[in-house]
């Protein structure tokens, strides 16, 4: 029974190799990707994965033989070893070059995803708005239909959105309503982070997206969607419109930021296209008109 | 356990019982299904305040510190007033304490099961104060409001201290944010505008908004708010006309009051203040409209800042107390005896909503428990929305520009 310890061992990391290969397949795994820029990360994620995956199994599996291999040998005498000088170059020079190659290669995306260069201008097609993280919610500002029809004539009036608010500008918590819009034509959608207290950090798993807000600071975020999930309600009427999502894609704070963190949460609502978009504006638009017909029911 | 017996001496106990004490550990994990059955309602042992002080807090007194919120009601304020202002429950009688109590868990129910024996059918149905509902209600109140709002709605959760503004408590039967037409005084909410309170959470404050919850919750959340309340009010009006003497016999005072509070509660539903239309809307060219709503500007910001009347000009008599547009507005005392301060409305964040109604409502009927005042009486409603023409403009740089307003010269 001396062999125990490199059994357990062995046979716990054979069910972690067994349970990690199994968990695509069953779906324990990345929530779907529906950023343009999302397949890059995914990219970046899976050769990570493999190289550490290559060097756990292959380490683990060290220690497992050594186990086995030499326990339970009673009276034997240990052998006491200065150090290897060889080994120990080449387990340092293997990670710097991997590294160093992983450091590399990672640049492009890292640049596409956050230089602001490479970020869509503030200009008449790209969507616009506002978030406003707080304790413990988004508040999020678009810009209302009439600004956005302003800037298809002007696109130089869309670049002081960020910095400067319309009375007419629609503020609304804890939902991301974007369209999926034309690749190259209007599908990018550029966002104002701003935190009104602590750090937060704004995170769209969906879209491989993570940024902190940091207080004073306004830091741009861009984005745009491969799909959407937002379809008519059978019930939905013209003067109620509604829709349901076919998929849920949440919206969630990455970094804790008190004792609400956990349910600091939103959601991502992406319409088919600028019109549907348009139809669910001037519904919120509706809600701070002046008549205030919906506030009057 | 298997596994154990090739182990020897101490690792063997370590080993036997680490894997149990984990599953014990992963097994416990959080109980979510609501408040455990023996649990009560907490007698009410927190000073009764019964009225707002009638000066300011001073300046000097400001803000407390975090951390000593309950302790500092009425803080500022000298000894021999905060006597005249406060009730303390502690000088209850025994047995009237216990009638209280027992007849409150009777119509109330307890955390668990909560119920609203209020002996009007109908209002029970409109408000949806049915156990089902409240029961529901109070599950997600625990998950949800507790930590800040406390067990019997006094707004002394355990995060309250840390937050201010502190977490509304419902026991006085007051809600700020309101859009019924009621006398100041016995003014309800409409369920309508707890929901919206829910929905849209309270911008500038620590309450966040719960619109991704599902409506059916929302409504129970609201619900159990309003029982809460009626709960709470009770209480205090009767420990009130108790100490005071007004009153001896508890049912019968409990009854009195019960009626009393079940009527406004019934008058805020059907009361909704329905501004009347837009006078700019009535205007057919852009022009037309622009001239109207810069007129209505220049209007609204003489109406804002005049100290009093000019001949045939009024005064809304805004500046009084949000003083330099409220930049530097005095502290006042609230009827919760708490520290406050008048909104700052430069800074475009409205706790009671940022809609052009919302604004209409506040300047319209004030704000119950502060010392905001309704304007019904003196303004016509075309002046209401002069005042909410702009104040809409005053946060926006450019906007002022625009309409010519100079926050750098603070009217006087």
């Amino acid at each position: 029974m001396q062999k125990f310890w490199s059994i357990l061992f062995g046979a716990t990391m054979l069910a972690a190799l067994l349970l990690f290969i199994v968990a695509p397949f069953v779906g324990w795994w990345l929530p779907k990707n529906v950023a343009t820029f999302g397949g890059g990360i995914d990219g970046l994620y899976y050769l990570i994965l493999a190289i550490t995956g290559f060097f756990f199994v292959l380490t683990e599996a060290i220690l497992v033989i050594a186990l086995w291999r030499f326990a339970g040998q009673p009276g034997k005498k240990s052998v006491y070893q200065h150090g290897n000088h060889q080994l120990e170059v080449i387990w340092t020079v293997v990670p710097g070059v991997i590294l160093l190659v992983l450091a590399i290669v990672q640049i492009k995306v890292w640049a596409d995803v956050k230089f602001i260069k490479n970020m869509p201008k503030p200009d008449g097609t790209t969507q616009q708005m506002e978030v406003l993280a707080k304790q413990w919610e988004w508040r999020v500002r678009y810009p209302s239909s009439a600004r956005m029809a302003e800037w298809a004539s002007n696109p130089k009036a869309a670049e002081d959105f960020g910095r400067n608010p319309h009375l007419d500008d629609i503020y609304l918590p804890n939902e991301i309503h974007i369209w999926k819009g034309d690749a190259d034509k209007d599908n990018k959608v550029l966002v104002h982070l701003k935190t009104g207290d602590v750090i937060h950090s704004f995170f769209l798993p969906n879209l491989r997206l993570k940024q902190d807000a940091l207080p004073g600071k306004t830091i741009p975020v861009w984005f745009a969607v491969t799909e959407y999930n937002l379809e008519a309600d059978p019930q939905s009427t013209e003067a109620e419109p509604r829709w349901k999502e076919k998929d849920i894609w949440e919206l969630a704070c990455a970094e804790f930021c008190g004792t609400r963190h956990s349910m600091m949460r939103g959601k991502l609502y992406v319409h088919k296209d600028k019109a549907d978009f348009l139809k669910w504006l001037k519904h919120a638009e509706a809600e701070q008109d002046r008549h205030a017909p919906l506030a009057s029911r | 356990m298997i596994a154990c017996w090739p182990v020897r001496n101490a690792s063997r106990t370590l080993f036997c019982t680490a894997p149990w004490l984990l599953l014990a550990t992963l097994l416990t994990g959080c109980d979510l299904d609501g408040y455990p059955e023996d649990l009560r309602y907490p007698p009410r042992t927190d000073v009764l305040v019964v009225d707002k002080p009638k000066v300011d807090a001073p300046r000097e007194q400001g803000f407390e510190r975090p951390g000593e919120f309950p302790k500092v009601i009425l803080a500022g304020l000298p000894e021999k007033e905060k006597e005249q202002l406060t009730i303390d429950p502690a000088n209850l009688k025994d047995d009237q304490r216990n009638v209280l109590e027992d007849e409150l868990t009777k119509r109330f129910g307890t955390p668990a099961a909560p119920r609203a024996d209020i002996g009007d059918a109908a209002l029970v149905a409109q408000l949806k104060l049915d156990d089902d509902t409240l029961r529901r209600g109070s599950t997600v109140y625990r998950q949800q409001c507790l930590h800040c709002h406390g067990l019997s709605g006094d707004g002394r959760g355990a995060t309250a201290p840390w937050v201010n503004p502190h977490p509304r408590d419902y026991r006085q039967g007051v809600f700020k944010f309101t859009s019924s037409s009621q006398d100041e005084g016995r003014r309800k909410p409409r369920k309508e505008d707890l929901l919206r309170t829910l929905r849209e959470g309270i911008e500038g404050t620590s309450m966040p908004s719960f619109r991704l919850l599902p409506e059916d919750d929302l409504e129970a959340l609201a619900s159990y708010v309003i029982h809460l309340s009626m709960r709470g009010e009770i209480e205090f009006q009767v420990i009130r006309a108790l100490v005071k003497g007004e009153e001896s016999n508890v049912p019968e005072t409990i009854s009195a009051y019960l009626e009393l509070i079940r009527g406004n509660w019934q008058g805020a539903q059907t009361s909704l203040i329905k501004p009347p239309t837009y006078p700019g809307d009535t205007l057919k060219t852009e022009e037309e409209r622009d001239k109207y709503l810069r007129e209505s500007i220049a209007r609204g910001l003489g109406l804002f800042a005049r100290a009093q009347a000019e001949g045939n000009l009024k005064s809304a008599g805004c500046l009084g107390c949000h003083s330099d547009f409220g930049r530097q507005s005095a502290y006042k005392y609230d009827a919760w005896g708490t520290i406050v301060k008048p909104a700052d409305l430069t800074t475009g964040v409205y706790r009671g909503g940022r809609r052009p109604v919302d604004l209409y409502w506040r300047i319209h009927s004030g704000i119950n428990g502060v010392t905001m005042p309704a304007s019904s009486s003196s303004l016509t409603p075309e002046e209401v929305w002069d005042v909410v023409n702009f104040l809409q403009v005053l946060p926006y740089p450019k906007m002022r520009e625009k309409y010519g307003i100079k926050l750098e010269q603070p009217p006087k």
